[in-house]
């Protein structure tokens, strides 16, 4: 089995590695860079657990080759926070209980980062359109929804403070 | 279907022109897979329902990416990811129904990965076929859904022989729907294919859902002008409104003058080995206005020639339904 | 108290599962593990003639491959549900071995174990195991699995029946019958769902100096522990350690041993390595317990005036090949302790015949049982009233249990505690605006659409096993340490013990440590399920902390050179009763852990018991209201009312998150989910695509609320909230979209309503169609 050398950029750390060809990015992160926060509910796509962003956008790591990210940025739910400061989005998911047993969340919270990234204005139909390639098993999807409108807000809010500081 | 989650032992080219891509899938005959997002290879490779023992990646040949303006149209890059497709202010505001098709594709994360060119070369989802059953379809005798006990809900109603599955693709409807016409080069050469005979039905291959062959790499999606800023229709019915494929879609386009249609497409996805499309409902409304007359009047002929099987004879009435809101708006 | 009971309080697990540091059983690696794959039999039925191993044994990797003659030394799954008929006659239950013997019964079930070096090695190689049977009919219908002639599973049994089991009084419900002004029948389907936690199971075994260890999700590693000692290893309880870290999702269906799991344990004390093995989501279709499918037909009797006079309830109810741990206990004793609801139901007549086929077993799922028995009398209802020209709420009126009845013993001879059933529609119906429906109805037709509305009143039997422990101790920096038995999967239960410990000692929130899931500090405890968490674990806790404050209290005393008697104790600090002199709870705990004191430090275990028999009876109203496109059958949830009595509320937050997560997975079994076996045998919606189950986009916002009608019969006051949710979604949604195809004559339909099948009935086409 010949390797395929990757060098690519995770949570805005240089990271080198050897791969299978056949190994998906969900394996190199979980086995090989000990990211294990993106999760694998199915392997095939349809749950969302290992969503992950590449070069902004948002994908299923089990869809995707480590071997395809060479020269990429990629950001996985170990890169939401700032050091120890929680992102609006995890601040908000806890204080709207919008977990319970976990298992979706990271790929949620990355599916969130990557639609207000895009949209920081999303109307609720929006969000839930964006969330819809993820799977939640435990919470109806009602506080997630909730949790992600009021990050939305928070987000605004600071942007907003940052633009006027910036005027003065 | 299977849900597995290792992918095989394999090989992984990763070529930088159309020529090596083409090249290398020639070499390697029946062993390769050409990759064009992988989000529906993947799955075939883990479930090891097929065999291959190399995949060729085409996400390493930038040519083939983007959208741009041509002196007759549009050109897509083949590799152009569906969430690009459905969002970019030309396909939008010319070939909306190009762009309603490639965002009602699966879920964000596939639109994102997943490809125009892929979505249109993916295979069948027959849940007997994607087992890995020896059906007709993988080179055996018998097929599994059309027989007595067969679970065929979501298979064809039209154009069927011996295989009852139906292509997948929403895309493929709107591109057929728009006389979009399909590049592919194989070594040095091109080809150019309509839309229309770029899906091919078990009649004519029933291994081959298109007219892709070995070495042949589709390089872009020409749009022709003449469909551009047409009046856009374009309906998806599936259990959920994510995720699934369609039980039956409708991608319609239309020129009109005054109030009278002038030229009309009219295409069902899922109904068919190939998007179907409504020749007769097209000649019909000729010369009539979009209305609710109209859309009564023609409705009848859309699922004419129908054959359904156990379980799928709702696709008619369906498909009659869809022809009339198309026609209504 | 600002984190107390009954505040909002956010999860104090949370942290960790947000950051993506949770430490599920696939994030478990040891040094060295080697790795297991299943091979599962592709036929549903069959003798088996062979099994090579040959190939697989020779392929690059493969260390070891075990089959059933391997594992001899190990016994079978077992299934604790003890029940017999009328005759007095046992349910059969077959030995359910780890590793197929001599036939194999279902597509997916075990026949090999095969482990290699890599994950893939391993994978590939149980490819290569080659089963070879003769083909035995396969019997998926239940209809089928009752006939006379149909093949029967086990041989040694002689039908495929394991149990006819009756309650009530078959000849009252005649006699009920035969002085009816009404009589209602309703024919009924509830499907067969795959409960699918978001997490894929997995396990990772290891044996080394004479103790197994196991770590893999479940529900509770007490019970755990217990199966694999006694039933699977017969090994004493102490060798085996179960450590269940974060667990993906239960649902019901984590609370059984899998056979996986006890292999890697059985192949790591073989091969002298830890054994891993992480199964993927199609063997989750494939091997996880299902839930549901019954067939059945009621039969309702009322007077003139819509009273009930008496229901007669038949049942198939699908076992599946073997039973689950629990198998033939969910379609009887489970659903058939609240049989017959919220009704008054001068007569009743209960049967249900469980039933083999060559299908994954059945267990536990969500409800277990009372959600089948509540969409059996919401429909009769429903029914009733449409034929009687009732209204759907008034008729319900008319049968509710009154408060004033209350305790009120029905015909399983259960006593139902409280509970406000009026009360609680009544809430519910206002709410959701049920008396201003038509102006909305008459603007969706303006559409061209069909608008619905519908009710679903459930009631339960919550509580599980009346016994549950915890541990509590303070540390002497004035912490505290809980061990319970029950065992958090999503719950929050680390919050909610927490509340409730901070209210019985006054302490800060964050100074409360939580453990759970470890058989190495749980040594004893009946696990989560079946609502029982908040009313057994909450108790034992309390007590439990209670319990700590008097023996500190009798410390504090001698420190303080009094009486106990004149002892206060708050918020962490006991007083002398003059407030002369006092000393904080830390210094007793650093006190009571000196020679002086005994050394054993300030800790208490209380095992509550609530007495065999006694449940608590969460209930509630939900009321959907639906739209459908009768040009494609597409159903839109317009809106979502929940009104729940689960008693006293411990965190608002975390009781709505379970109504929420609840509901939808009523909605789901309603709209999408069916785990369909072709006539064959083999399994067909073996992927999330071909087993839909819903995502955000078409889930409606859910109105929650409650009517806090607190237990008499435990000090919280709580009944229990985890499961409500998919008892009273099914039948709200059903009878929504009847309600909606009134219209167009349409009287039944059974779930899932999927497009297809509602455009079907929307457009007068047959639900089983059939062309030429």
């Amino acid at each position: 089995m010949n390797g395929v050398q990757v060098s690519t950029t995770v949570n805005g750390d240089v990271e080198e590695f050897v791969c299978h060809p056949g190994e998906t990015l969900l394996e190199v992160l979980r086995n090989r860079l000990g990211l294990t926060g993106a999760k694998e509910g199915c392997g095939t796509g349809d749950c969302g657990a290992c969503s992950v962003i590449v070069d902004g956008q948002l994908v299923c790591s089990c869809l995707v080759l480590g071997a395809e990210v060479e020269g990429r940025k990629v950001a996985t739910v170990e890169g939401l926070a700032d050091g120890n400061r929680l992102h609006p989005l995890q601040d908000k998911f806890l204080e709207h209980a919008a977990l319970q047993c976990g298992i979706c969340t990271p790929g949620f919270l990355v599916a969130a980062k990557a639609l207000l990234d895009d949209n920081p204005d999303p109307t609720e139909e929006e969000i839930r359109y964006a969330l819809a390639g993820n799977l939640c098993r435990c919470t109806g999807y009602d506080k997630i929804v909730r949790a992600v409108d009021a990050a939305a807000a928070e987000l605004r809010k600071s942007s907003k403070k940052k633009a006027s500081g910036r005027k003065k | 279907m299977a849900a597995h989650d290792v992918m095989p032992d394999i090989e992984l080219f990763q070529p930088v022109t159309v020529e090596d891509a083409s090249a290398i899938a020639r070499r390697l005959e029946g062993r390769g897979w050409v990759l064009a997002g992988g989000q529906d290879t993947y799955g075939w490779l883990k479930d090891r329902a097929k065999t291959a023992t190399a995949m060729i990646d085409l996400g390493t040949i930038e040519a083939l990416s983007g959208i741009e303006e041509t002196a007759d149209g549009v050109r897509i890059g083949a590799m152009t990811t569906l969430r690009t497709v459905s969002r970019d202010p030309l396909i939008r505001e010319r070939y909306a129904l190009l762009a309603e098709a490639a965002g009602k594709v699966a879920s964000p994360q596939i639109r994102n990965q997943g490809t125009l060119g892929g979505n249109v070369a993916q295979d069948t989802r027959c849940w007997y076929y994607r087992r890995g059953l020896s059906c007709y379809r993988a080179g055996g005798n018998i097929c599994y859904a059309d027989s007595p006990e067969g679970m065929n809900r979501e298979h064809a109603i039209l154009g069927a022989s011996r295989c009852v599955a139906v292509s997948p693709s929403d895309t493929g409807t709107a591109l057929v729907a728009l006389d979009a016409v399909m590049v592919i080069q194989n070594g040095g050469s091109v080809r150019r294919v309509p839309a229309a005979k770029f899906f091919v039905g078990p009649a004519v291959n029933i291994t081959h859902m298109t007219v892709l062959r070995e070495g042949d790499i589709l390089t872009a999606i020409e749009l022709p002008a003449a469909w551009a800023g047409a009046e856009h229709y374009f309906e998806k019915v599936a259990d959920r409104d994510v995720w699934d494929f369609a039980l039956v879609s409708i991608a319609a386009a239309f020129r009109t003058s005054g109030n009278a249609i002038e030229d009309a497409r009219l295409v069902c996805g899922a109904v068919s080995c190939v998007p179907h499309r409504l020749n007769a409902v097209e000649r019909a409304v000729i010369g009539r206005p979009r209305s609710e007359e109209t859309a009564e009047s023609v409705a009848g002929l859309a699922s004419q020639g129908a054959k359904p099987l156990n379980f799928n004879h709702f696709k008619a009435p369906l498909m009659e339904n869809l022809v009339k809101r198309a026609l209504r708006s | 108290m600002k984190f107390g009971v009954g505040q909002p309080v956010p999860r104090l697990e949370d942290p960790r599962l947000i950051t993506g540091s949770g430490r599920f059983t696939d994030d478990v690696n040891l040094p060295d593990q080697l790795y297991m794959a299943i091979a599962r039999s592709p036929y549903p039925h069959g003798s088996i003639a062979s099994i090579d191993t040959d190939a697989a044994e020779a392929a690059a990797g493969v260390v070891a491959v075990y089959t059933a003659a391997d594992i001899e030394s190990l016994g079978g799954m077992p299934c604790r549900a003890v029940l017999k008929d009328r005759q007095g006659n046992p349910c059969f239950i077959p030995k359910r071995p780890l590793l197929a013997e001599g036939r194999v019964r279902f597509v997916g079930e075990p026949v090999a174990a095969v482990v290699a070096r890599t994950r893939t090695e391993a994978r590939d190689a149980a490819e290569l195991v080659l089963l070879e049977v003769e083909d035995l009919p396969a019997v998926v219908d239940l209809n089928a699995a009752a006939a006379a002639e149909a093949t029967v599973l086990h041989e040694a049994h002689g039908s495929n029946l394991a149990i006819h089991y009756e309650n009530g009084d078959e000849a009252a419900w005649e006699a009920a019958a035969a002085a009816a002004a009404h009589r209602v029948q309703v024919s009924l389907v509830n499907n067969r769902v795959a409960p699918s936690p978001l997490e894929p199971r997995a396990a990772v075994g290891h044996y080394a100096n004479g103790t197994f260890t196991l770590y893999n999700p479940s529900q509770g590693a007490f019970a755990q522990q217990g199966v694999l000692a006694r039933a699977i290893f017969d090994e004493p309880l102490e060798s085996i350690r179960v450590i269940s870290g974060e667990t993906g999702g239960g649902f019901g269906i984590r609370g059984e041993v899998h056979p996986e799991a006890a292999l890697t344990l059985f192949a790591s004390r073989a091969l002298g390595a830890p054994v891993k093995w992480h199964g993927d989501r199609s063997e989750m279709f494939l091997s996880d317990s299902h839930g549901r499918d019954n067939l059945t037909r009621a039969d309702l009797a009322l007077d003139e005036s819509g009273r009930a006079l008496g229901v007669r309830i038949e049942t198939l109810a699908n076992l599946g090949a073997y039973c689950s741990a629990v198998g033939p206990f969910v379609p009887t004793m489970a659903g058939g302790r609240v049989v017959g609801t919220v009704y008054r139901l001068p007569a009743l007549y209960h049967s249900v015949r469980c039933l083999y086929t060559n299908t994954m077993p059945v267990a536990a799922y969500r409800g277990a049982g009372r959600p089948e028995a509540c969409y059996v009398m919401e429909r009769l209802m429903d029914e009733a009233a449409r034929q009687l020209g009732i209204g759907r709420d008034e008729i319900r009126r008319r049968n509710f249990i009154p408060s004033s009845a209350m305790p009120f013993v029905n015909h399983s001879g259960v006593s139902i505690s409280s509970g406000e059933f009026e009360a609680t529609m009544d809430l519910a119906l206002e709410r959701a605006d049920w008396a201003g429906f038509e102006r909305r109805r008459r603007r969706s037709e303006g559409l061209g659409r069909l608008r619905g509305i519908g009710l679903g009143y459930y009631v339960e039997s919550s509580g599980g096993g009346p016994e549950e422990e915890a541990r509590v101790r303070i540390h002497p920096d004035g912490s505290a340490e809980v061990i319970v038995g029950t065992y958090s999967h999503g719950q929050g239960h680390e919050t909610a013990f927490a509340q409730i410990l901070s209210d019985t000692f006054g302490i800060e929130f964050d100074k409360i440590r939580f453990i759970q899931g470890d058989t190495a500090f749980v040594k004893f405890g009946g696990g989560t399920g079946g609502s029982r968490s908040s009313q057994m674990g909450g108790i034992a806790v309390k007590r439990a902390g209670e319990g700590v404050i008097e023996q500190g209290r009798a410390v504090a005393a001698e420190l303080l050179q009094s009486e106990p008697g004149r002892v206060t104790y708050e918020a962490a600090v006991y007083r002398l009763d003059d407030a002369s002199a006092q000393v904080s709870l830390a210094d007793v705990a650093r006190a009571a852990e000196t020679a002086q004191f005994g050394g054993e430090g300030l800790a208490e275990t209380h095992r509550y018991d609530r007495g065999a028999g006694t449940y608590t009876f969460p209930n509630g109203a939900h009321v959907a209201e639906v739209e459908i496109d009768p040009d494609t059958g597409v159903l839109h949830i317009c809106r979502y009312t929940a009104v729940d009595d689960c008693g006293r509320v411990i965190n608002p937050l975390l009781a709505a998150g379970q109504v929420h997560g609840g509901v939808v997975q009523g909605l789901g079994q309603a709209l999408l989910e069916n785990v369909v076996y072709d006539t064959d045998g083999q399994l067909l919606t073996g992927s999330f695509l071909d087993y839909a189950m819903p995502f955000a986009d078409a889930m409606p916002d859910v109105d929650v609320s409650f009517n806090e009608v607190l237990d008499p019969n435990n000090e919280l006051g709580v009944k229990g909230i985890g499961e409500g949710g998919a008892c009273g979604a099914p039948p709200a949604l059903v009878n929504a979209a009847l309600h909606a195809l009134a219209s167009r004559g349409v009287t039944a339909i059974d779930m899932p309503l999927t497009p297809e099948k509602l455009w079907r009935a929307a457009n007068g086409l047959s639900l089983q169609e059939r062309a030429g």
